[in-house]
């Protein structure tokens, strides 16, 4: 199937403004699931709100727009239900972190077979750049116009400690790279998270002077390194992209499913 | 006393400013708040003001945001949240712990539909659905009134005789966006107008409990108590009205505003924005000849009902305007009205501007035509499409 039909593009022309970097993440999305050869009946997609929650309505999965930060509780009910569908979760970082971080790290620790995308800008953008829990220290938000004072999560971190059993990161200026941990996370079994960092121009990068789209692209290239790389290893500043964890661990339908054998003392 | 432009969810947020400044040399100001649309540009209004004795928790939800107030009013400090629709339906258990716990925040909810399916307009569905937490509810019509409620909802909440949580209504965007003068009285009239906040039972002063297990008849006198402390608002509204003229040289609105009705035969009863509406077709139909008047419905909780019946002595007809939907029921405020007008009225429903629909006069017109056309009153109308 072309990547065009996996689109609904009688939504079009989408809400995201000029640069935004939410389109470049779905462009990796779907070369993922085209490359896997997934069938639009097999996907569903649940999102929260926000500028990322769109995305729900622009392809043309099984979609459930849902509230702010619950994503992840919608698509476990969905994913119970019918486990044989592929549950594909964008959010952004304020709806997967903030409003929705006890679902992200609960999701993470039943390690349920759902791919959760963190389309990370550190903004709250949707509603005109109030400062997430990503934001991190010292910077300027509509929240914040004496600097944020609030230490950020490292989304790695918090999803491996979770107990995600798969888990990534990428940034807009490296698509492919994007689509590869995408495609992993999917046929990954148990709960995958993805981070990829995404632009917001409109919002973050103007308030803290990171320039226009192509520029703030350029600061993913030049501020970020591949795990294992030489570069990352002079500086360790670096922000590391690459696969952090894929294991194989027991998956929360599976195991449900033993139970229930157990349970029933193999009548089923 | 001075001049402002300013929108009215930025009018809230400078009333909740200048309220939290007074209480200096009390326990200071202490609020949280999370973003939503249409409400987002108050909370961040407050975010721009630092002020002493002041802290703002952007917290990570809505329902931690109305934690925060509630700690921080628990500790003595005055506070403030703004919110709208899913937020403040993601903040409810966090209302109804405010309200249990007696304790006087004051919040702006900036009316917006519930979704889904999702819209950002004006609908009062919202703040309806916590009408019988115990807060003190009130709807606004223009930015002048949005400051004053909001400054006048800190003393009469915090009043010893009342002593519950007050929420301020004003329409998404028809209000929370629009920009007008106001006048601002200085910190010097607001510090006469607010004295510092004193919670009887707040905490870091004797050790004592908050929120704990009671059986049924604890409860019940509880419930009881906080339902008497609803019937006392009157009183202290009148005195706090004497008062603010007092100080600010100028009124504070009623709790229900009529408009010409002292004749009036058909009154259009509605709340918010629809209310500034209605009486400039009342001014319309009048020169036409038409006995008519309206009512605009500032207070919900308590409910006014000997205001309102006084002022409906003379009409024969009503038509309630609700930009609400009770499923299964029809306008919640014409189930309020119904309860007090006389069974010689006949009172007509409308509901109008739901999930945001523009409310114009000339819908108004035909509403007032329908009325009077009817015999009796029948099933509540829903306008679907306001052309
Ligand atoms: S506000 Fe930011 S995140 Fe939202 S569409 Fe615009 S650029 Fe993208």
């Amino acid at each position: 199937m072309a990547i065009k039909d996996y689109l609904r593009q009688r939504f079009f022309p989408h809400i995201w403004c000029p640069g935004c970097g939410h389109g470049i993440v779905l462009s990796s999305l779907l070369h993922a699931v085209e490359e896997l050869g997934l069938a639009k009946n097999d996907i569903v997609m649940t999102s929260g709100i926000g500028c990322s929650a769109r995305i729900s309505g622009y392809v043309d999965f099984h979609s459930l727009h849902t509230l702010h930060g619950r994503a992840l509780a919608f698509a476990t009910g969905v994913k119970l239900a019918k486990p044989a569908l592929n549950l594909l979760v964008p959010m952004g970082d304020g709806d997967a972190l903030a409003i929705g971080g006890n679902h992200f790290i609960h999701a993470a620790r039943r390690n349920i077979n759902i791919t959760a995308i963190v389309m990370n800008n550190r903004i709250y953008g949707m509603t005109g750049g109030q400062f997430s829990p990503l934001s991190g220290c010292g910077k300027r938000a509509t929240t914040a116009p004496f600097l944020t004072i609030d230490q950020e999560f490292d989304v790695v971190k918090l999803a491996k400690a979770a107990g995600a059993s798969f888990v990534a990161r990428s940034t807009t200026y490296h698509a492919k790279e994007s689509t590869l941990y995408l495609k992993k996370a999917i046929m990954h079994k148990g709960f995958s998270v993805v981070e990829i960092l995404s632009q917001c121009p409109t919002h973050y990068g103007r308030k803290n002077k990171e320039g226009d789209a192509p520029d703030m692209l350029e600061l993913y290239k030049d501020t970020t390194a591949k795990l294992g790389s030489k570069a990352l290893e002079k500086n360790p500043d670096l922000i590391p992209r690459g696969i952090f964890v894929e294991e194989e661990r027991g998956e929360y339908c599976e195991e449900y499913d033993k139970l229930v054998d157990k349970a029933m003392g193999g009548a089923r | 006393m001075g001049l402002e432009l300013i929108s009215a969810n930025h009018a809230a947020g400078l009333a909740a400013t200048l309220a939290g400044r007074a209480n200096r040399i009390g326990r200071g100001f202490c609020c949280g708040v999370y973003p939503i649309t249409p409400a987002t540009d108050c909370m961040e209004f407050l975010c721009s003001q630092e002020i002493e004795k002041s802290k703002v928790v952007r917290a990570e939800s809505e329902h931690s945001a109305m934690a925060v107030c509630i700690g921080a009013s628990a500790a003595g400090a005055r506070s403030f949240t703004a919110t709208s629709a899913n937020g403040l339906a993601y903040m409810a258990e966090n209302c109804v712990t405010v309200a249990g716990l007696r304790l006087p925040v004051v919040m702006m909810v900036a009316n917006r539909t519930m979704g889904p399916p999702w819209n950002i307009w004006a609908d009062h569905g919202d703040s309806l659905m916590l009408r019988d937490l115990g807060w003190l509810q009130f709807y606004c019509a223009d930015n002048q009134e949005v400051f004053d409620t909001v400054l006048s909802a800190y003393r009469l909440a915090e009043d010893q005789r009342v002593m519950m949580p007050a929420m301020v209504c004003i329409d998404g965007f028809t209000l929370s966006h629009t920009i007008a003068q106001i006048e601002v009285p200085n910190q010097q009239e607001v510090d006469s107008f607010l004295p510092p906040l004193h919670i009887p039972h707040q905490l870091g002063s004797t050790p004592h409990a908050l929120g704990q297990i009671e059986v049924a008849h604890q409860v019940a006198s509880h419930r009881k108590q906080h339902h008497e402390a609803m019937t006392a608002v009157f009183e202290v509204y009148d005195q706090i009205q004497q008062e603010f003229r007092d100080i600010m040289q100028r009124d504070l609105a009623d709790p229900v505003v009529p408009y010409r009705i002292e004749d009036a035969e058909t009154v259009i009863i509605s709340m918010g924005t629809i209310g500034a509406t209605a009486e400039q077709v009342v001014d319309q139909l009048r020169e036409e000849g038409h006995k008519i008047g309206a009512l605009r419905i500032r207070m919900l909780r308590p409910f006014p009902a000997e205001l309102i019946h006084e002022s409906l002595r003379s009409a024969r007809r009503v038509a309630v305007i609700d930009r609400d939907i009770s499923l299964g029921f029809g306008g919640v405020l014409w189930g309020e009205i119904r309860t007090i007008a006389a069974r010689d009225k006949l009172v007509q429903n409308y509901m109008a501007g739901i999930g945001g629909g523009d409310v114009r006069p000339h819908h108004l017109v035909g509403i007032v035509k329908d009325v009077c056309s009817r015999e009796q009153a029948a099933e509540p109308v829903i306008m679907e499409d306001l052309q």
